[in-house]
């Protein structure tokens, strides 16, 4: 790491890297106009208001945030007027203990950005216009993204005058760097990038359009880097450096001591995966971005690695172990395997769109270009618990496992219709408000001269994340083993126990929790369960689509909210020993010592789970490892083949902790000692003495795996 | 259908041999040493063990057994008991447990296929241990041979006391011998184990004079037995005359045995786990 970089680190630890806002004093007349257009005229008043970064010796600049004085962005939608007044009724609010809103992710299309340039805009929204010809609407919206394309090209020219004017008051080394700086603004984002440095410039200035992930760099900025690396234009430690600022960028786009600003997911991307020739695409690049981040001590960005069946074992043992050394854990794997597949099979999408998705946020696919519509998290237990207390009737008639789970499939059905009702309704309210400006970075809503809020984005992905989901896979296998195969207890007494809250039952609820054949077992009851599950839903989702009429794909994701504590305090006792008011467990891993055959047998499970690739969304899969099976070499040898072969076996995710549970406690108890234990949360990292305890309790609560 | 006597099986080893091993228990013994961790492998058939410490008398067990033969305390009555094992499959404190069972080829493989993909990635494969694994010879051979057959790493967890005629049968099948040498001085092996060690230290110089390869050798250190430089420094000595096997490394002492001994009405060796720096310095004698 440079001197520079060092300086620029401990900068942003104590500092602000985004200018103070500038408040604009908008002109009243702009009310004379239509919304769209008195939006869209103060967004551009407002971005060339702003002031941009020259000192602390940076090479890139051009960023800014937007205040939310008008809608700017998709990503924190912020100024977005509709979006507010909704998000205060339904964030962390749930309807009928079934479902709530979340935020949606989405990724820009850098690639198109830094190849065509705003120019490459205009002339596309030229073309749509000619399309569009009879729709005033569309125009209307086209002709505010060519205003908002056209203040980007101002803001360039302003910015490199602005570089010019700082050069004027420097001298040497400073002056000729801005200097340098102005002519790279001479040429991007207006044109297309030729350098490696062009390119890298042009990504950090249009990152703040759609402040949400960078996407697939290490294929988009790649020609660029081996170009200038053949031509002797640049050293690989000179594009280390660069990759470095930029990662500097975009992490600090994240308000600085804000209270996600501890979070890694706050700019998280993916490197490797399926390329559309089918090769795998992990490449020197790739290597050079994992290297740059592991030297700097920032917790942002993240990595996800793309594991495919073709990359070497070398270059994913090598990933692993930057992984087990990285205490601000800042690296999680996914499999192309299942994904990709799902992707074609389920959404419909070509092999190229689909080898094309980057991860985004906690652990959310995203197409480049593209959006995760899922915004919508909920409680899948809900089908256990209305089949439990709303169809005894018809349960006391079940004679064996299959009509039991006849009825659960017919609550499961009313359930998902519900959710996606309510997930409409979600979508239907986003769709008040119009954005403009991130819109023209998403593919599709230029052609479709349509808002992304409207469903004007081509690559959209729609789902729901599903808490609960093992608490269902449990709940139906104990009722399979002890009601119907063992028939240890009777539904009638089971039904009784859970009315109670397992009191006066507490011999049968401890016996389900010692011996139940729980998942992750790799036990072929709660294996054939689950399959029996994600299949169902797999069923009621594969001919279903949005209001905006994409797909549907599920995950298990929580993010930031502990919606798995908040669902399940108010979920009623369910059949898996649970008691009333008790949190879910998070992701697909097991927690709660009920993965009792090690940790073969839990992957297997995992990674069997879900043949259709319905939870292909947003899925995590948390392992928690006795430490010597990461630290110890040897160990470490055996857990990072066991680990590929689960991803051979199917598996799609994996993150990894590793700090003893003992350890944590103690930093529970003792926050101020403990300040530096980074963990894997649900997709992200985080510190853990600053988690809410829920959270806390449950990384603390997960089995560890020896 | 040939069967072995087993008292568990075990998936996920990653200590009894190379890669990940799923490690077979078989039950029997012709040792008897004082700190045996497994003391319910010693001896052949079924055996029941009663954690008192963890039964809340909850009578769950009382209710359950077909036979009666338990009573609400959780006292069991051997005459009664024919080890159905309801009692322990349902015990909510897992204070019951029936060691032994018979087990069919066919079963192992099928538990042993599941991990196949995890052998396969970690260099891994299935280990016999005990007890004595190579008591039950005619199912051993069949099984090793099995395991072969379908390709999988073999390996064989032995303590040596068995005509060298038993390894002959076994050798052609058997990937690696794990082979524990409890000490080298007679007295203190009879002492320590009930046996000479003659034959076993016999059988072990003939193996690796044959394959050394194969031979991975532990040397369990058990404080208040061979817990002293110079009883390992014997069995250095031993390997500096009789040639080096693949692996020679000092495993510490655990309790596990203890409670288990307790469990089956006997009182155990209690000894303690030796410090990492003691550990050190005697691996540090054996490589010499």
């Amino acid at each position: 790491m440079t001197e520079r970089i060092r300086k620029l680190c401990a900068f942003v630890e104590k500092y602000d890297l985004y200018m103070p806002v500038v408040k604009v004093d908008y002109d009243r007349s702009d009310l004379f106009l239509s919304d769209l257009a008195c939006d869209t005229k103060r967004l551009c008043d407002y971005m060339l208001a702003q002031d941009i970064r020259l000192d602390q010796d940076v090479r890139l600049t051009g960023f800014f945030r937007f205040d939310g004085s008008v809608p700017a962005d998709i990503f924190h939608r912020t100024g977005h007027r509709n979006f507010s007044k909704f998000s205060s009724q339904f964030y962390n609010k749930p309807l009928e203990n079934l479902a709530t809103f979340e935020w949606q992710h989405s990724t820009a299309d850098f690639r198109y950005v830094i190849e065509n340039g705003m120019e490459g805009y205009l002339a596309r929204i030229e073309a749509s216009e000619a399309a569009h010809k009879d729709d005033p609407e569309g125009l209307e919206f086209l002709s505010m993204m060519k205003k908002v394309v056209l203040t980007i090209i101002k803001l360039a020219e302003q910015n490199a005058e602005k570089c010019r004017a700082a050069a004027e008051k420097e001298e040497g080394e400073r002056k000729a760097e801005l200097l340098k700086m102005a002519a790279i603004f001479d040429r991007v984002p207006r044109y297309p990038a030729r350098t490696f440095r062009e390119a890298v410039q042009s990504l950090s200035m249009c990152f703040i359009f759609l402040p949400d992930c960078i996407g697939t760099i290490d294929r988009y900025l790649r020609p660029y880097y081996e170009a200038d690396l053949a031509s002797g234009e640049m050293t690989r430690s000179e594009a280390g450096e660069l990759l470095q600022e930029l990662f500097i960028d975009i992490s600090a786009h994240t308000e600085h001591g804000g209270n996600r600003d501890d979070f890694s997911a706050e700019s998280h991307f993916a490197i490797g995966g399926y390329l559309p020739s089918g090769e795998d695409g992990f490449n020197d690049l790739s290597r050079l971005i994992v290297e740059s981040l592991m030297e700097m001590p920032i917790n942002k960005p993240q990595i996800t690695l793309r594991w495919t069946k073709k990359l070497p074992f070398e270059t994913f043992r090598y990933i692993l172990d930057c992984e087990r050394n990285d205490k601000l854990k800042r690296i999680a794997f996914v499999s192309d395997e299942p994904r990709i597949a799902s992707f074609m099979k389920n959404l419909g999408l070509s092999y190229e769109d689909a080898c094309n998705y980057t991860m985004v946020g906690c652990n959310e696919p995203s197409l480049q270009g593209g959006i995760w519509l899922g915004g919508c998290t909920s409680n899948i237990a809900r089908a256990v618990t209305d089949t439990l207390y709303g169809r005894e009737d018809d349960l006391l008639k079940c004679r064996n496992f299959d009509e039991f789970y006849a009825v659960y499939e017919e609550e499961l059905t009313k359930v998902v219709n519900r959710i996606i009702e309510i997930s409409d309704g979600f979508n239907f309210a986003r769709s008040k408000d119009i954005n403009v400006l991130s819109s023209i970075f998403l593919d599709g809503c230029i052609e479709n001269a349509r808002s992304v809020t409207r469903g004007g984005a081509r690559l959209a992905l729609s789902g729901t994340n599903l808490m609960g989901t093992t608490a269902t896979i449990d709940s139906l296998s104990m009722v399979k083993q002890f009601v119907f195969e063992d028939q240890i207890f009777t539904m009638e007494e089971l039904l009784a126990a859970l009315k109670a809250d397992w009191k006066g039952y507490e011999e049968m609820q401890t016996l389900i929790l010692t011996t139940g054949k729980f998942f992750g077992n790799n036990d072929p009851l709660s294996d054939d369960v689950a399959r029996r599950f994600t299949t169902s839903l797999h069923t009621l989702l594969k001919d279903r689509r949005n209001l905006f009429g994409n797909h549907f794909l599920c995950g298990c994701l929580a993010g930031y909210n502990p919606h798995y504590v908040w669902f399940g305090n108010a979920t009623a006792a369910t059949p898996d020993g649970r008691n009333a008011g008790d949190p879910f467990m998070v992701g697909a891993g097991q927690s709660g010592g009920r993965d009792r055959e090690g940790l073969a047998a839990l992957l297997n499970s995992v990674a069997q789970m879900d043949p259709e690739g319905i939870l292909c969304g947003p899925f995590v899969c948390n392992l928690t490892l006795e430490e010597s099976l990461v630290r110890d070499d040897a160990k470490f040898e055996k857990t990072a083949r066991m680990i590929e072969t689960y991803f051979k076996k199917g598996g799609l995710h994996v993150q990894l902790n590793y700090v003893s549970r003992e350890e944590l406690l103690k930093a529970k108890a003792d926050p101020a000692h403990y300040a530096g234990i980074r963990v894997r949360v649900s997709g992200f990292s985080g510190t853990f003495v600053n988690l809410q305890e829920s959270i806390q309790d449950d990384v603390v609560n997960r089995t560890v795996e020896a | 259908m040939m069967t072995a006597e087993i008292f568990d099986i075990e998936r996920n080893s990653y200590v009894d041999g190379p890669g990940l091993r799923t490690t077979v228990f078989f039950k029997g013994c012709n040792l008897n040493c004082r700190w045996c961790h497994n003391p319910e492998s010693k001896s052949r058939g079924k055996v029941f063990l009663y954690y008192q410490d963890k039964c809340t008398h909850c009578g769950l067990c009382a209710r359950l057994c077909p036979e009666k033969a338990v009573d609400k305390t959780g006292f069991r009555d051997p005459a009664k008991c024919t080890f159905c094992g309801k009692c322990e499959k349902y015990c909510p404190q897992r204070a019951r447990k029936v060691c032994g069972r018979q087990a069919s080829l066919e079963e192992l493989l099928n538990v042993i296929e599941k991990d196949a993909d995890y052998y396969e990635a970690t260099g891994g494969g299935v280990t016999c241990s005990g007890g004595e694994c190579m008591l039950q010879l005619d199912f051993l051979e069949e099984f090793l041979k099995a395991l072969k057959e379908k390709g999988y790493d073999t390996a064989v967890d032995t303590a040596g006391n068995l005509p060298f005629a038993s390894f002959e049968r076994v050798l052609p099948y058997a990937d690696h011998f794990l082979y524990d040498v409890k000490c080298v001085t007679p007295s203190l092996h009879t002492w320590g184990t009930g046996v000479d060690n003659a034959r076993i230290l016999e059988n072990l110089k003939r193996l690796l004079a044959l394959c050394p390869e194969k031979v991975i050798v532990r040397v369990p250190v058990i404080p208040g037995f061979n817990a002293e430089d110079e009883e390992i420094g014997r069995i250095a000595d031993f390997f500096r005359e009789n040639g080096r096997p693949q692996l020679l490394e000092a495993l510490p002492y655990h309790a596990l045995g203890e409670n288990k001994a307790r469990a089956m009405g006997k009182e155990p060796m209690v000894s303690h786990a030796p410090s990492k720096e003691d550990m050190a310095r005697y691996q540090k004698i054996l490589k010499g």
